[in-house]
């Protein structure tokens, strides 16, 4: 019935120029430079037509995205002195942008390229490390990793999971991404070859308007985990010895 | 039987499985998620907002686990790395 050569294999497969680790995505770096510049426009658009005070139509979608990210940041992270705001609305514009962009025909996502989803997720938590050692200094966040018990060798276990973890976070932010992204337009394909005819419908009623969400909500945990990975970096407690211990 | 007609058999029995349990742990997650958020909803119901915001971040969580699931049971299914060309 439902065979391999049936359903086009175009999400899975990009064209690639060059070879082994050199290799390069054509499609990828194309549509992710399609994005980036789309954002520009809108964003100079936005500004050169802006109404303080009086906000409507992009402007209005632009601040409900913006201060719904900002109330954010200041909900987790409070009054600490941590820039983090405007990286984090770039990233998840783009992440949005990017997961919508692939629901126009013609298109692909590039989050639905794995390459993409891992740089993001490594830059993001490169982030992270980067304000835990400004906020602890190098050696309070090497220390951080080996002071959450207070027997010896359960720090020695202990912090042996935390390094451990801190490498699968990554992974963890990049495959969640990647996945639902890839799979939303995988099954594109697979239904256009399963309901035949009422695919459109389908598509259209349930399955586009389900993507949109999707990347939506992706994005935003995207972020929103960004944050709180950099809340868990950057919380400076005086618990050398005792009490704040077991805050965690 | 070819040792790739076996290796696509149980290709075909990984992917039942893969999205069935994928489908299984999920759905009871987010049934516990969304149960909770009702009992939640019905206790306080000026929290609504903000507790429907937390429901869908951790619903978008969950999800994922399926999801790769069904990534992982689709690479099976149309681009099996074990079968040899």
């Amino acid at each position: 019935m439902l065979s391999a050569s049936q359903v086009s294999s175009e999400p899975l497969v990009h064209p690639i120029i060059g070879k082994g680790l050199l290799a390069i995505n054509v499609d990828t770096v194309r549509n992710s430079v399609i994005v980036a510049v789309l954002l520009v426009i809108i964003g100079v658009v936005v500004r050169r037509q802006m109404r303080p005070g009086k906000p409507d139509g992009l402007q209005n979608l632009l601040e409900y995205f913006v201060s719904a990210i900002r109330g954010l940041v200041r909900q987790t992270l409070g009054d600490r002195p941590i820039r983090i705001l405007p990286i984090v609305i770039t990233m998840f514009a783009f992440i949005f942008t990017c997961n919508l962009i692939g629901l126009v025909p013609g298109f692909k996502s590039p989050t639905n390229d794995v390459n993409t989803t891992i740089a993001l997720a490594f830059f993001a938590i490169g982030l992270v490390h980067f304000f835990s050692v400004r906020a602890r200094g190098p050696a309070g966040y090497l220390k951080h990793f080996f002071s959450m018990v207070n027997s010896p060798i359960g720090r020695v276990l202990l912090g042996v999971l935390e390094v451990f973890q801190e490498f699968v976070k990554p992974f963890t932010l990049a495959l969640r991404l990647y996945f639902n992204i890839f799979v939303g337009e995988l099954l594109l394909a697979v239904i256009l070859v399963l309901l035949g005819f009422a695919s459109p419908v389908f598509n259209g009623l349930f399955w586009i308007p389900f993507s949109v969400f999707i990347g939506l909500i992706q994005a935003f945990i995207f972020v929103m985990l960004t944050i709180s990975y950099v809340n868990q970096g950057t919380e400076v407690h005086d618990d050398l010895e005792g009490s704040g211990a077991g805050a965690h | 039987m070819t040792s790739n007609g076996f290796i696509l058999g149980m290709s075909a029995v990984a992917v039942g499985l893969l999205i069935g349990l994928g489908a299984l742990g999920a759905g009871i997650g987010d049934g516990l998620v969304s149960s909770r958020v009702v009992e939640g909803t019905a206790r306080q119901p000026e929290a609504r907002a903000s507790l429907l915001g937390i429901m869908f971040i951790a619903v978008g969580i969950i999800e994922a686990l399926p999801i790769i699931a069904v990534g992982i049971a689709l690479f099976l299914l149309f681009a099996n790395p074990l079968v040899t060309k």
